[in-house]
C-alpha cells in the first residue's frame, strides 16, 4: 500500500505541529521520520494513522481519499512508544484482540485465532509467554507484544511511534536488527519516527528529515549523510561517516584453486559503516567446487 | 478543540451536561431566583435579624473553633499514623474516615448521650460544674467529630511525599530533631495543613444533623443557621429561609473558591 | 554521635532507615493521637452500641423488627437504589469526558460537579421544596398532574441523588486520567468499536475506582438526614428514613429503639470503612 500526503498543515491550539508537509511513501518502502522533539514527526504519523486530523491537506492511500476516514477502516497497524498494551489482558489476549473485536461476520473461528495468535508470537520469539502479563515483562518483550498485536489484524501499512526509545542499547540494537530482518521478509510498507539518527539510517530505505513543522530533506540515507540539503540536516546529522569500499576476500578450496565468491547482503557495492559500529564480513560459498 | 479519535465524546458530554443540569444547577437555581422575588428590604430584615445573626455567629465561630481543633490534633494523629508504627495502626487509620461514613443523624444522638449530664463524658464533668450537652461547646465538639478526617486526611500523602534526604541534610548541618520539625517540615506541611482546615471549616459551617440534637436549640444562644432555615420552612416563611439559605451559600462558595485555591498552591508546592 | 537538645543522629556502622523523634516525644504524640481519636471515634462507636443493647438483645431485636423501622429501612434502600446506579451511569460518564478529551469549560464543569458538596445539606433539601412544593416553581405544574413530589417519596429520592451525587464522579475521573488514552486509541486502530474500546478496554481499568466511588455514594445516600429532613413528611410508616426514624425516636425519648436503629446504620458505616480500605489497597496497589 502506498501513502501519499499532500500540502498537510495541524495545529494544537497556537502551537503549529505541521506546516505544508508533503511525503510519499512507497509500497514496500521502510522510511523513517527523523528529527528532533517538536519536529511535528510523531504528529504526522499519527495523522496517517487517523489519530489526529489535519486542519489542512489531503492523506491518500494508493491514491484513495482518506483524510477523513476512521482509524479502524485504515487497515494500518500502529506500534505506540510506550506500547500501550492492554495491561489487565494476557499476552495472547492482547494479540488476539484485533481479531476480537471484528464484526461477527468477519471475525475468524476461535481455531483460527489462536493458530495466528501462536504463530505471531512465534514471531516475534515470545511464543512461551502468552500466559503472561504486560507488568511481567520487561521492555523488550512488551515492544515485540505490541508488534504482534498489530500486525495480527494483517495491516496494509505498518507505523511505529519511537518503537525503540524507552529501551537500553542492547536490546535497541538487537530490535533494530530484528525489524530490518521482518521487514526484508514481509515487505510490508512501514514507517517509523525516530530522534536516533543511527536508527534512521541503519534501517529505513529512506529518510525523511523533519524540523519545526517542515520537511528539511526527504532521500536515502546516502543522500541525507553525503549531500544534506539544509544547515539544519548536515548540523542534526553529525558524527557519521561514509566509507565506500568493496569487500575482496579470496577462498580457497581442499586442493587451492581459489572458489568463485559472491558476498550475499543487501549492498555489496557500498557498506555503510558508523562511527563505533562493527563491520562483519561473512563470507558464503556458492555454487559446487 | 481537537476532534479525538475516541468515540463518545458528544453522547457523554451531553448526557453529563443534561443530568448535571437537571439534577442540580436547576434545584439551586431556585434560590437565587426565590431571592430575587423577595423584596429587598423584607429580605435585609431576615438576615440582620437578631436571632439569625447569632446563628451565623454559631456556626461560623463554632466551625472556626472546631476547624482549628482538627488542625491541631490532625497534624499530629496525621504525623503518628505515617511516621509510627504500633499495633492496630491500620484499623485506626480506616477508622479516621469514620466521621465521613457515618451518618449525620446517628452521631448526634451519640454524641448527646454521651455529653448529657448522665452519660459517660458527661458524668465525668458534671461535678466541676462543666455542662457539655445544650451549650455552644457541645456543637463545638460536634463539629470537631465531624471535621476529624479533613485534616488527616489531606496532610497524610503529603507527609507520606516528604523526602527523608531533606531531614538528613538539615540534621547534618547541625539542626536539633525540634528544629527540623518546625522549620524544615512544618513549613512544607503549610498549604496542605490549610487546605485541610479549610475543608473542615466548610463541612463544618452547613452541618445539620450531627449539631442539632446536642445544641439544645436556645433561639440567641445554641440555634444553628441550619436549624433557623428548616424553622422558617416548617412556618411556610420560604422568603425568610431564602434569605438566610442565600448567606450559607455565599459563605460556601467563597470556602469553595478559598479551597480549590490553596489546593493549587498546595500542588505546585509540591511540585517545585 | 548525639545532639545534646534531642536528636539523634545515626551514624555508623548501623544504616539509619529515618531519622525520627527521640522515644519519649513519640510516646507522647502517639499517646496524644489515641487519646484523641479514641475520644471521639472509639467512644462513639461503643456508645451506639451499649445503648442498643442496654435493655438486651431481645428488646434489640424488636426494636429492629418493628414496622416502622422496617418501612423505614425499605424506603432507605429504595432512595439508594436509585441514587447509587443513576450517579454511577453519570459519573462514569462524565468521566469519559472529562478525562479522556480535552475540551473549553472542563475545569468549570469538574467544579461543577462538585456542587452538592458545597452545599448545606438542609439546603440541599430545600431546594426541592422551592421548586416543587405548593408555592414552588413547578408547583403549580405538579399540582395540575396529581403528582406528589415534595414531602413523600419522590421528592426524597431526588434529594437523595442530589447530595450522593458527585461521589463516583471524583473517584472515576482521577482513574481515567491516570490510565490515559492510548490504550484506548491502540483498541480504536485495532478496529474496535466504540462501545467495545469501552467495556473491553476502559472499563477493567478502572473498575476498582468505580466501586469505590458506589461505595461512597451508597454510604452518603443511605446515610442522609438534613437533606431528606427538609424533604419528607416524617409520616411514620410512609416517608420515614432510617435516620428520620433515629431521630423520631430519640425526640420521643425511646433511646434504647433509636439506638437500636442508629447500630444498624453504623454496622453500614463500618462495612463501608473495611470495603473502602480493602479497595484502596487494591487500587494503589495491583498493577
Amino acid at each position: 500500500m502506498g501513502i501519499e500526503v499532500r500540502h498537510l498543515t495541524k495545529s494544537f491550539g497556537s502551537f503549529v505541529a505541521l506546516r505544508d508537509v508533503s511525503v510519499t511513501v512507497h509500497s514496500g518502502e521502510l522510511v523513517a521520520l527523523l528529527g528532533p522533539s517538536g519536529s511535528g514527526k510523531t504528529t504526522l504519523l499519527r495523522v496517517i494513522a487517523g489519530l489526529e486530523t489535519p486542519d489542512v491537506g489531503t492523506v491518500l492511500f494508493d491514491g484513495d481519499d482518506a483524510t477523513r476516514r476512521d482509524p479502524r477502516d485504515r487497515g494500518v497497524g500502529f506500534v505506540f512508544q510506550h506500547y500501550a498494551l492492554f495491561r489487565h489482558m494476557s499476552v495472547f489476549e492482547n494479540v488476539a484482540f484485533g481479531l476480537r473485536v471484528r464484526p461477527r461476520d468477519q471475525r475468524p473461528a476461535e481455531d483460527d485465532i489462536r493458530r495466528r495468535v501462536h504463530e505471531l508470537l512465534g514471531l516475534v520469539q515470545l511464543d512461551y509467554l502468552g500466559d503472561r502479563y504486560p507488568s511481567q515483562l520487561s521492555g523488550g518483550q512488551r515492544q515485540r507484544v505490541a508488534l504482534a498485536r498489530a500486525l495480527a489484524v494483517e495491516p496494509t501499512v505498518l507505523l511505529l511511534d519511537e518503537p525503540f526509545g524507552a529501551l537500553d542499547a542492547k536490546v535497541r540494537q538487537e530490535l533494530r536488527r530484528w525489524l530490518r530482518r521482518l521487514h526484508q521478509e514481509i515487505h510490508l510498507t512501514s514507517v517509523f519516527v525516530t530522534h536516533d539518527q543511527e536508527e534512521a539510517l541503519e534501517l529505513a530505505n529512506r529518510v525523511v528529515v523533519m524540523n519545526e513543522g517542515k520537511i528539511e530533506q526527504d532521500a536515502a540515507p546516502g543522500e541525507v549523510i553525503e549531500r544534506p540539503a539544509t544547515p539544519f540536516v548536515s548540523n542534526f546529522l553529525g558524527n557519521v561517516n561514509l566509507f565506500h569500499g568493496r569487500v575482496q576476500v579470496e577462498v580457497h578450496d581442499e586442493a587451492g584453486h581459489p572458489m568463485p565468491m559472491e558476498l550475499d547482503g543487501e549492498r555489496s557495492e557500498a557498506v555503510r559503516v558508523i562511527v563505533g559500529d562493527r563491520v562483519y564480513v561473512r563470507p558464503r560459498a556458492t555454487g559446487t567446487p | 478543540m481537537t476532534r479525538s479519535v475516541l468515540p463518545g465524546f458528544k453522547l457523554t458530554l451531553g448526557y453529563t451536561l443534561a443530568y448535571l443540569a437537571v439534577i442540580v444547577l436547576l434545584p439551586l437555581l431556585t434560590l437565587p431566583l426565590k431571592a430575587a422575588s423577595v423584596p429587598w428590604d423584607q429580605l435585609k430584615a431576615t438576615i440582620t435579624d437578631p436571632r439569625v445573626v447569632a446563628s451565623y455567629q454559631l456556626s461560623v465561630g463554632a466551625s472556626f473553633v472546631a476547624a482549628c481543633v482538627n488542625a491541631f490534633f490532625g497534624v499530629i494523629v496525621a504525623w503518628v499514623l505515617v511516621r509510627y508504627s504500633f499495633p492496630g495502626r491500620r484499623i485506626i487509620d480506616s477508622l479516621v474516615d469514620l466521621p465521613f461514613a457515618l451518618p449525620t443523624a446517628v452521631a448526634g444522638i451519640t454524641l448527646t448521650t454521651l455529653c448529657a449530664p448522665n452519660g459517660w463524658i458527661g458524668q465525668l464533668l458534671e461535678p466541676y460544674g462543666i455542662r457539655i450537652a445544650f451549650t455552644r461547646i457541645g456543637v463545638t465538639i460536634a463539629l470537631i467529630f465531624i471535621g476529624l478526617p479533613f485534616v488527616v486526611r489531606t496532610l497524610q500523602p503529603v507527609i507520606e511525599d516528604l523526602d527523608a534526604e531533606i531531614e538528613e541534610a538539615a540534621t547534618s548541618l547541625g539542626a536539633t530533631r525540634l528544629k527540623v520539625l518546625t522549620r524544615v517540615i512544618l513549613p512544607y506541611l503549610y498549604p496542605a495543613w490549610l487546605t485541610g482546615f479549610a475543608l473542615s471549616f466548610a463541612r463544618a459551617v452547613g452541618e445539620y444533623g450531627s449539631v442539632v440534637f446536642i445544641s439544645g436549640n436556645m433561639p440567641m444562644r445554641t440555634e444553628i443557621s441550619p436549624l433557623l432555615i428548616i424553622t422558617k420552612l416548617e412556618q411556610f416563611d420560604y422568603a425568610g429561609a431564602t434569605a438566610i439559605a442565600v448567606v450559607m451559600l455565599t459563605i460556601s462558595f467563597t470556602m469553595l473558591l478559598v479551597i480549590n485555591a490553596l489546593q493549587g498552591w498546595t500542588t505546585r508546592r509540591v511540585a517545585g | 554521635m548525639d545532639d545534646a537538645a534531642g536528636g539523634r543522629l545515626m551514624v555508623g556502622t548501623r544504616p539509619a532507615r529515618r531519622l525520627t523523634e527521640p522515644a519519649a516525644v513519640r510516646w507522647l504524640l502517639t499517646g496524644l493521637a489515641l487519646g484523641f481519636l479514641g475520644l471521639f471515634l472509639l467512644l462513639p462507636l461503643a456508645v451506639v452500641f451499649a445503648e442498643a443493647l442496654r435493655n438486651g438483645l431481645g428488646a434489640y431485636l424488636d426494636s429492629v423488627r418493628e414496622p416502622d423501622a422496617i418501612a423505614a429501612l425499605k424506603l432507605t434502600l429504595l432512595a439508594a437504589a436509585f441514587a447509587v446506579p443513576a450517579n454511577l451511569v453519570f459519573g462514569v460518564a462524565a468521566g469519559w469526558a472529562i478525562a479522556k478529551f480535552r475540551f473549553p469549560g472542563r475545569t468549570l464543569l469538574t467544579t461543577l460537579i462538585d456542587l452538592p458538596f458545597a452545599v448545606s445539606p438542609v439546603i440541599s433539601g430545600m431546594v426541592f421544596v422551592l421548586l416543587f412544593g405548593r408555592q414552588g416553581l413547578l408547583g403549580p405544574w405538579v399540582a395540575e398532574h396529581d403528582m406528589r413530589i415534595v414531602f413523600a417519596v419522590p421528592g426524597i429520592v431526588l434529594a437523595t441523588v442530589f447530595v450522593s451525587f458527585p461521589f463516583v464522579a471524583r473517584e472515576v475521573i482521577p482513574v481515567m486520567e491516570a490510565a490515559g488514552t492510548q490504550e484506548e486509541e491502540a483498541a480504536r486502530v485495532l478496529g474496535a468499536s466504540g462501545f467495545q474500546t469501552f467495556f473491553r478496554v476502559t472499563l477493567p481499568n478502572i473498575k476498582w475506582g468505580v466501586l469505590y466511588g458506589a461505595i461512597l455514594c451508597n454510604a452518603r445516600a443511605m446515610g442522609e438526614f438534613g437533606a431528606v429532613s427538609v424533604v419528607s413528611g416524617k409520616i411514620r410508616g410512609e416517608t420515614n428514613t432510617l435516620p428520620l426514624h433515629v431521630e423520631i425516636l430519640y425526640n420521643e425519648y425511646m433511646f434504647q429503639a433509636a439506638f437500636a436503629v442508629a447500630s444498624l446504620l453504623t454496622l453500614l458505616a463500618v462495612v463501608t470503612l473495611i470495603v473502602k480500605t480493602i479497595l484502596e489497597r487494591r487500587m494503589h496497589g495491583g498493577h
